[in-house]
C-alpha cells in the first residue's frame, strides 16, 4: 500500500484501537494512522464539520471502522459516506465485535469493502489484523479530492 | 317407538272414590258389585255380598271353582256392552263391565248375585246336593238373596257399563294429561338445560342460514355488545369487521370446519380479533351452520406480552454477549502483550545470574507473571465460549424458521458423516434406521441431531466400545426419534437439569460450554415438538425427540 494512504480508525474502545495499531505494525504497515473516538468524530472529521482536524484533499485515506460506537454508529457513518459521491470511493472495512450475519449482510449492502470481526482470542485477532494488513498492502486506495 | 309403558290402575283411580262409588251403586240397584283385575284378584271390598255365595258356596271345593270359572267369564271385554249371563255356579244372574285404557285391559267391575222368578227352591236344593252343602241353610241364603226381572237387571248392567266406560274414558284423558305433563316437564328441563348450557358456555354461539342469524346464546350478545333479540334476525356479516369479512364469506361458502381467526366488530364499532368455528348441522329441517364466536382480545395481548419479552430477552443476551465481549479482546489482547513484554523482559535480564540481587529478585517473579498471565487468558477464552453460546442461543430464538418435509434418512446421514472422523477415531460405530420423515426445519433439525450425536459421542464409556442408534417411529401425528447410546449415562439427580443453560456434568473432563442440550430443547420447542430422556448410569442414554409428522402428500 502506498505510503501515503492514511487509516483513520472509528474505534471508541482506546484499547482495542491500541491492539489494531499494535499489530499493524508487527503486520509490517507503516502508514499514518489517525484515530477517532465515536462515529460522530470520524464523520466531522471527513465531512469537515466543527472545529477540526479535517481531511485533506488529495490524500488517500482508508477508514477502519466499528459499528458499535456512541453518538453515530457505524451503520450511520456508512450509509453518510456512501450517500456522498466523492467521500464513497474511501475504501471502508468493518472492524468489529459483532459477528451477526445479518449485520455483517447490512454492511455490505450499504457498500462496504470488508468486514472482520475481532475475536476475543488474541491470536485469532493477530492473524485478523494481519490479513487486514496483507488487504491493505494489496489494495488501490483512490485520493478523494476537492469540496464534496 | 317407545314401548307401551304397563298402566298402573291406583294410579289412575282413587280408590276410596271408587269403593264409594262402588258401594253407592250396589245400595241403590241392589245387586253385589266388587271390581277386580282381569285375573279376578279383588281391586275393591266387595259391597252386598250374599251369604249364599260367600259362606256357603264358595267354602265348598266344588262351588269355589265353578265361582271363579264364572267369574272370568264374565270379566271377558267387551265393547259393545255388558256381558250377562247366569253364572255357572248357583245360577244367579251376573254382569259385568271392563274397564280399558288405552287399550289396556285393567280392571273389570262384576255385579250380580240375582235370582229371577224363574229361578226355583228345587234347582238350588239339587246344586246344594251337587256341591254338598246343606240343602236348609243353602235354602234360607238363597231367600235372602234380591229378586229381579231380568229386564231390570239387564238394565242396570248397562248402567254398569256407561258407568265403566265413563270411568275408562275419565282415566284415559287423564293419563293423556300425565303424559303430557311429564312431557312438557322433560321438554322444559331440557330447554332449561341447553339454555344453561349455551348460555354458560364461554363463548359466542349463533345459528345463521346464509348469514342470517336464526338463534344465538347469550355469550353472543356479550361479545357483540348487540341483545340478543337485536341479534336473531340479523346479517351475522355484520359481527364480521370489514378486513375479515371476504375470509369468512369464503369460510361460508365452503363449509369450512376447522378453527380460524379472525376480526370481529362490536355494536359500538370497536373490533376485535377473535377465533370462530363453525359447523353444518341440520335444524328445523334444513342444513344450517353454528358458530362459536371466541374473543381472543386477552388471549392476544398476554401473546403480544409474551412476544415482546421474549424479544427484549434475547435483545438483552445479544447486547450483553456483543459488549461484554468487547472488554474481553482488551483483557485478552493486552494479556498478551504483557506475555511479550515478559518474553522481551526475560531475554533482557539474561539467563545468567547477576551479581546484583534485584535483578535475581526480578527474574525470579517472570515465571509467576507468565503462569498469572496464563490464568488471565484461560479465562476470557472460557468467557468467550460462553458468551458466543449465549449469542448462538439469541440467534436460534430470532432465526425465521422454514418449515418444510424433510427426508430424515437423508438428513441424519449428512449430520452422522460430519462426525466422521470422531466416531473413526474415536471407534464408535453408529447405526441409522427406519427414520419416518417429519415437518421441520432442515437446519434447525440438523441441529438437533448433530447436537445429540455430538453428546454421544463426547460421553462414551471408555471400558467398551462406543454404539450409538439412531432409530425412528410415527405416533398419533408426530414422529419419534430416539438416539441411544451405551455411554456413561447421566445418573437420575442430573436428569432433569441437563437441559438447563450452561449446565455441565462434567465441567473438568470434557469441552463445551454447556449450551447443547439447551439449545436442543429450545429448537424442539420451536419446531412444535418435545424431548425426553432415558438414561443409566453407567449404561447409557436414551434421547427421544418428537417432532411433527410430515404432511401427507
Amino acid at each position: 500500500m502506498n505510503q501515503d494512504v492514511v487509516i483513520l480508525v472509528a474505534e471508541d474502545d482506546e484499547g482495542h484501537a491500541g491492539l489494531i495499531r499494535k499489530n499493524l505494525a508487527r503486520a509490517g504497515i507503516a502508514n499514518q494512522l489517525l484515530h477517532f473516538k465515536d462515529g460522530q468524530a470520524i464523520v466531522d472529521f471527513l465531512f469537515r464539520y466543527g472545529e477540526g482536524p479535517y481531511r485533506q484533499d488529495n490524500v488517500p485515506y482508508v477508514l477502519l471502522l466499528d459499528i458499535r460506537m456512541p453518538k453515530l454508529d457505524g451503520t450511520e457513518v456508512l450509509k453518510l459516506l456512501k450517500a456522498d459521491k466523492e467521500l464513497r470511493k474511501i475504501p471502508v472495512i468493518m472492524i468489529t465485535t459483532t459477528d451477526d450475519p445479518r449485520e455483517v449482510e447490512k454492511c455490505h449492502a450499504i457498500g462496504c469493502s470488508n468486514y472482520i470481526t475481532k475475536p476475543v482470542d488474541y491470536d485469532a485477532f493477530v492473524n485478523a489484523i494481519r490479513q487486514l494488513g496483507l488487504f491493505l498492502a494489496v489494495v488501490q486506495v483512490p485520493a478523494v479530492h476537492g469540496a464534496h | 317407538m317407545e314401548p307401551v309403558q304397563a298402566i298402573v290402575f291406583e294410579q289412575l283411580f282413587c280408590l276410596e272414590e271408587l269403593q264409594r262409588l262402588q258401594d253407592q251403586f250396589a245400595a241403590a240397584t241392589g245387586v253385589a258389585s266388587i271390581i277386580t283385575r282381569p285375573d279376578g284378584t279383588p281391586i275393591t271390598r266387595p259391597s252386598k255380598f250374599c251369604r249364599l255365595c260367600v259362606d256357603i258356596i264358595r267354602k265348598t271345593p266344588i262351588g269355589l271353582a265353578n265361582c271363579c270359572r264364572s267369574d272370568a267369564q264374565i270379566g271377558r271385554l267387551r265393547l259393545d256392552g255388558p256381558t250377562v249371563q247366569l253364572c255357572e255356579s248357583g245360577g244367579l244372574w251376573d254382569a259385568g263391565a271392563g274397564i280399558s285404557v288405552n287399550g289396556q285391559h285393567l280392571a273389570n267391575w262384576l255385579i250380580g248375585q240375582v235370582r229371577d222368578e224363574n229361578h226355583t227352591e228345587a234347582q238350588i236344593r239339587e246344586y246344594a246336593i251337587k256341591i254338598g252343602a246343606d240343602e236348609a241353610k243353602v235354602v234360607e241364603a238363597f231367600f235372602e238373596i234380591p229378586s229381579m226381572s231380568l229386564e231390570r237387571f239387564r238394565d242396570i248392567a248397562s248402567l254398569l257399563f256407561t258407568l265403566s266406560s265413563q270411568l275408562a274414558d275419565t282415566a284415559a284423558k287423564k293419563l293423556l294429561q300425565n303424559q303430557l305433563l311429564s312431557a312438557k316437564e322433560v321438554a322444559e328441563e331440557n330447554e332449561t338445560r341447553f339454555k344453561a348450557l349455551h348460555n354458560a358456555s364461554f363463548g359466542g354461539i349463533s345459528i345463521h342460514d346464509k348469514g342470517i342469524i336464526l338463534d344465538c346464546n347469550q355469550g353472543l350478545a356479550e361479545i357483540s355488545g348487540y341483545s340478543v333479540e337485536e341479534l336473531v334476525g340479523m346479517n351475522g356479516l355484520l359481527l364480521i369487521a370489514e378486513r375479515s369479512r371476504e375470509l369468512v364469506m369464503k369460510n361460508i361458502l365452503s363449509g369450512y370446519e376447522k378453527p380460524y381467526e379472525a376480526f370481529g366488530v362490536r355494536k359500538n364499532g370497536e373490533e376485535f380479533p377473535m377465533r370462530l368455528e363453525a359447523r353444518e348441522i341440520p335444524y328445523k329441517g334444513k342444513q344450517v351452520r353454528t358458530v362459536e364466536f371466541r374473543d381472543i382480545t386477552e388471549q392476544k395481548q398476554a401473546e403480544q406480552i409474551i412476544e415482546n419479552k421474549n424479544k427484549e430477552l434475547e435483545q438483552i443476551v445479544y447486547v450483553a454477549s456483543h459488549d461484554l465481549r468487547s472488554p474481553l479482546v482488551n483483557v485478552d489482547g493486552y494479556s498478551r502483550e504483557m506475555q511479550y513484554l515478559v518474553e522481551e523482559l526475560r531475554l533482557a535480564l539474561g539467563e545468567e545470574q547477576a551479581d546484583s540481587p534485584n535483578l535475581n529478585a526480578a527474574r525470579a517473579v517472570l515465571p509467576e507473571m507468565t503462569d498469572a498471565l496464563r490464568h488471565v487468558r484461560n479465562s476470557t477464552s472460557q468467557m468467550d465460549a460462553l458468551l458466543k453460546g449465549l449469542l448462538r442461543l439469541s440467534r436460534l430464538g430470532r432465526a425465521a424458521l422454514c418449515l418444510e418435509h424433510l427426508n430424515m434418512k437423508d438428513l441424519l446421514g449428512r449430520v452422522a458423516s460430519s462426525y466422521e472422523f470422531q466416531l473413526r477415531s474415536a471407534g464408535i460405530s453408529i447405526e441409522i434406521d427406519g427414520l419416518p420423515d417429519c415437518q421441520g426445519d432442515a437446519v434447525q433439525v440438523a441441529q438437533i441431531f448433530s447436537n445429540l450425536i455430538g453428546n454421544a459421542v463426547k460421553f462414551t464409556d471408555p471400558s467398551r466400545p462406543g454404539v450409538i442408534r439412531v432409530s425412528g417411529m410415527t405416533e398419533m401425528g408426530r414422529s419419534i426419534y430416539c438416539v441411544e447410546d451405551n455411554g456413561i449415562g447421566i445418573a437420575p439427580e442430573h436428569q432433569n437439569n441437563i437441559f438447563e443453560l450452561f449446565h455441565r456434568l462434567n465441567p473438568a473432563d470434557t469441552e463445551g460450554e454447556g449450551l447443547g442440550l439447551t439449545i436442543v430443547r429450545q429448537v424442539v420447542g420451536r419446531l412444535g415438538g418435545d424431548i425426553r430422556l432415558e438414561s443409566q448410569l453407567g449404561v447409557g442414554s436414551r434421547f427421544f425427540v418428537a417432532l411433527p409428522a410430515a404432511r401427507s402428500k
